[in-house]
């Protein structure tokens, strides 16, 4: 891979992700260090308001510190802001180039379309394996800090899971930017989307069991991993599979399209 | 209307006319699909917690105002709100626009307005739509009530698309600003969860959780006003910021 | 009668940081004249100009254009009013078409001169209906020129107007330019191409690293600037030349090479008084702005 593409890649969205990091370190911070004045605030609502509604895993996250990261983290709020952060990541490239005037230059220059889109998506990748790394980080760190226990086998598996199973944003996001024109439009429509497959998944994430239509769009309780972690999990390889498959067809498809089109 | 004035106004509405489309489909596919998954959605909830029921209005609560409406319009809000001068110099146009004769401010506040109603315009849409396809799934919203909760939610919010106004008139990167606009969101959403502070708490007001009527989760006589007008204060101020940041730049 | 001038700066001074991109520039531009404004990449041409159409504050020094201070913003708002401004880079709106950047541009411009705009859309085949974003280089040229001239300006500013256009078409604007003089319009314009200055200009301003260097007219250019060459047995003391008119001497060896801006015959006879051959040549307006840059680089 060429060094000078990858840092032209690096380059471009360099503030973008230095941005995520602050956002992935003070989200994950939080959650660790006030977990005890969190926990305080819950146990003044179940004495306040004991008919109150609350979700399914709610006393669970209340008692069982590493579910309640899980929860937070892994498979509700964190994970939400890091799939924004990937579609963040993964916008640009020739479309936008060719928008702004650079493009003629990018493309004169001794590599293949390929190579320029390679470059762009690795740096995205190595970008979001990262704050999925800092993240994990973060929450072991800080747990830490405040004397919890948190098996780094959990974290590890949440962080495989959130990364493997999530990459397939970044790469609708990297296929949508070659499809759409215009800065922000790209972002609305792959944010919004997302949004959407938030809003027809939440009950599922909540507990619900998985009626058969929701399948497809199961991707936030992929990414979210298995609640427990044990050596007698099972581990949805079918689920990563997929998911990895069709995020490998949208990167082929964002491929094409870069090696079709006229600038 | 000068026919000036009209033409930056015809020049705002041009420059966001995509992002504004998209938004609208992407909310009217959520007030669709509000309606439509309700049965499911209240059976399941009602599988779960047996011996109870969940009301249509607490669904369309917890899937709208409070649910993912705020969620995408926040984003639609903040999207709305980039572009500008600023964005125009990075993309070399700046000189023609500021060589118009008119003052920076008039092109700032032209946007500003542009982007405010086509927000508001966004925020009626989903909760429009429940009101009028509820019947279809033998449910019924009143529209009084979706009137009154998206005007609430627009007040409230409006801060959102200020945030991103005023960062795009600070940052240069386009995408730099909404990365920076979610920092900072996700920052004053976890200030606001403090005891102290939840007055503050603009989310809150954008669903009026404060004020709903008993368990009927409809809104009643009363709004939080204070909320709003330190919202839409503090929307004018960032307004004001950018047209004192963007007079004294130069291009 | 006080002659009334289109631009007036004194010691107008620009610092971005510590570099000093406009240094004490002091120029005046008459009413009615076609003014070239030259000088090398990075000399502080666009910067001037940002200046006086009040996209950047000057650091010191003021500025005046149609008689309205460059300064003050609510002066500014009225002096855009009479003035037409294309840019270097002459980017448009993207998420617009032609006619809606005509339409858009028109708005503004009461004096708007529709005759000038169907007569310039006829005459660049501009198609109305095409997003400004899929226009060649130099179609958005002629666009951008067609938003200038159709505005019915008193003073027209023009940063570059024939980049990117094809001999027949960059001809076609200078005839504009000239037409829109003889209506009564100053035109203040940069440009690189020295040959299309020498066509169409009045007077030369030139400016290098920030300063003005050099302020004469066309008329001046051919009646008094002259390059004086003078053999000499022995290489004089250029201070033995140090005359009134000399503005740059050259010493290679036993031959000096004066340029005179007027006085040259003075000059020429101190010459001839010690030296065995003086030649007497005109000068082009290229020879001119390259010797006053190596003057300034000396």
């Amino acid at each position: 891979m060429n060094k000078p593409l990858l840092y032209k890649s690096w380059l471009e969205t360099r503030t973008r992700f230095l941005t995520a990091v602050i956002v992935t370190l003070a989200v994950c911070g939080f959650f660790t260090l006030a977990h005890s004045w969190i926990e305080s605030m819950w146990h003044r609502d179940l004495i306040e308001h004991p008919g109150y509604d609350n979700p399914p895993w709610f006393l669970r996250v209340v008692r069982d510190y590493p579910f309640y990261l899980y929860h937070y983290v892994y498979a509700d709020f964190f994970q939400k802001i890091w799939v924004f952060l990937a579609i963040l990541l993964g916008v640009g490239g020739l479309s936008r180039e060719a928008a702004h005037g650079s493009a003629g230059f990018t493309l004169s220059l001794p590599v293949s379309r390929l190579r320029l889109f390679a470059a762009r998506a690795l740096i995205a990748v190595a970008e979001l394996f990262t704050l999925a790394l800092l993240a994990l980080v973060a929450v072991s760190i800080g747990s830490w800090i405040m004397g919890l226990p948190y098996p780094i086998d959990h974290g590890v598996t949440h962080l495989a899971f959130l990364f493997l199973g999530g990459l397939i944003f970044l790469a609708a996001s990297l296929c949508l930017t070659e499809f759409v024109e215009g800065e922000n439009t790209p972002v609305v429509i792959a944010l919004g989307g997302v949004g959407l497959l938030y809003f027809v998944m939440q009950p599922y994430v909540d507990g619900a069991p998985l009626d058969w239509f929701a399948m497809p769009f199961a991707i936030p309780k992929l990414m979210a991993g298995p609640a427990d972690v044990t050596s007698a999990t099972d581990i949805a390889w079918l689920g990563l599979f997929v998911s990895l498959t069709v995020a490998a067809l949208l990167a082929g498809i964002a491929i094409h399209r870069t090696r079709t089109s006229d600038y | 209307m000068s026919p000036a004035t009209r033409m930056l106004v015809r020049k705002a509405w041009l420059e966001s006319k995509g992002r504004f489309i998209a938004a609208a489909i992407i909310l009217a596919i959520l007030g669709v699909s509000t309606v439509l998954r309700a049965p499911a959605t209240i059976a399941g909830w009602e599988r779960i917690h047996r011996g109870e029921q969940m009301s249509y209005p607490l669904y369309v609560w917890l899937s709208l105002p409070h649910g993912f409406l705020q969620f995408l319009w926040i984003i639609a809000a903040v999207v709305l709100g980039l572009g500008g001068l600023v964005r125009e110099d990075a993309t070399g146009s700046s000189g023609f626009t500021l060589a118009l004769p008119v003052s920076r401010r008039q092109h700032i506040l032209t946007r500003a307005a542009v982007g405010a109603s086509e927000a508001i315009v966004l925020g009626f849409i989903p909760l429009l739509i429940v009101a009028i396809l509820s019947p279809l799934i033998g449910q019924s919203y009143p529209l009084s009530q979706a009137l009154m909760f998206a005007t609430m939610f627009v007040l409230a919010g409006l801060i959102f698309l200020a945030l991103g106004f005023l960062l795009s008139h600070l940052l240069r990167g386009e995408y730099s600003v909404p990365a920076v606009a979610l920092a900072a969101i996700a920052a004053f959403y976890i200030f606001t969860k403090l005891p102290r502070f939840s007055v503050l708490s603009v989310f809150d007001a954008m669903d009026g959780k404060k004020v709903l009527v008993g368990r009927t989760f409809f809104l009643g006589h009363e709004f939080p006003v204070a909320t709003i007008a330190i919202s839409l204060t503090l929307a004018a101020l960032m307004i004001a910021l950018s047209v004192v940041r963007t007079r004294s730049r130069d291009f | 009668m006080k002659q009334s001038y289109a631009i007036e700066t004194d010691n107008l001074t620009k610092y971005y940081g510590d570099f000093e991109a406009v240094r004490g520039l002091t120029m005046r531009v008459p009413k009615g004249t076609i003014t070239g404004f030259l000088g090398q990449n990075g000399a502080g041409k666009s910067s001037t100009i940002r200046m006086l159409l009040g996209m950047s504050r000057p650091t010191r020094g003021n500025g005046r254009v149609l008689d309205f201070d460059i300064a003050d913003e609510k002066q500014s708002i009225e002096m855009r009013k009479r003035v037409a401004y294309v840019g270097e880079d002459k980017r448009l709106y993207d998420y617009t078409t032609v006619r809606q950047m005509i339409d858009f541009t028109k708005a503004f411009y009461p004096g708007w001169r529709a005759e000038i705009e169907q007569k310039l859309l006829d005459e660049f085949r501009l198609p109305t209906d095409r997003p400004t974003k899929k226009l060649s280089k130099g179609m958005r040229t002629q666009l951008a020129l067609l938003l200038a001239f159709a505005r019915g300006a008193e003073l027209l500013v023009l940063d570059e107007p024939t980049e990117g256009l094809d001999p027949v078409m960059a001809e076609k604007v200078l005839e504009l330019v000239v037409g829109a003089a003889a209506d009564g319009a100053t035109i203040f314009f940069s440009s690189h191409q020295i040959a299309e200055v020498e066509q169409i200009a009045d007077r030369i301003l030139l400016i290098d690293r920030g300063q003005l260097v050099l302020e004469t007219t066309l008329e001046s250019i051919s009646t008094d600037f002259r390059r004086i060459r003078g053999v000499y047995d022995s290489a004089p003391k250029p201070s033995a030349l140090a005359i009134d008119g000399v503005t740059r001497i050259a010493v290679d060896g036993r031959v000096v090479s004066v340029m005179a801006s007027h006085n040259a015959v003075t000059i020429a006879e101190r010459m001839k008084a010690s030296a065995s051959a003086v030649e007497v040549m005109p000068m082009t307006l290229k020879e001119i702005v390259l010797e006053s840059l190596k003057r300034d680089q000396a």
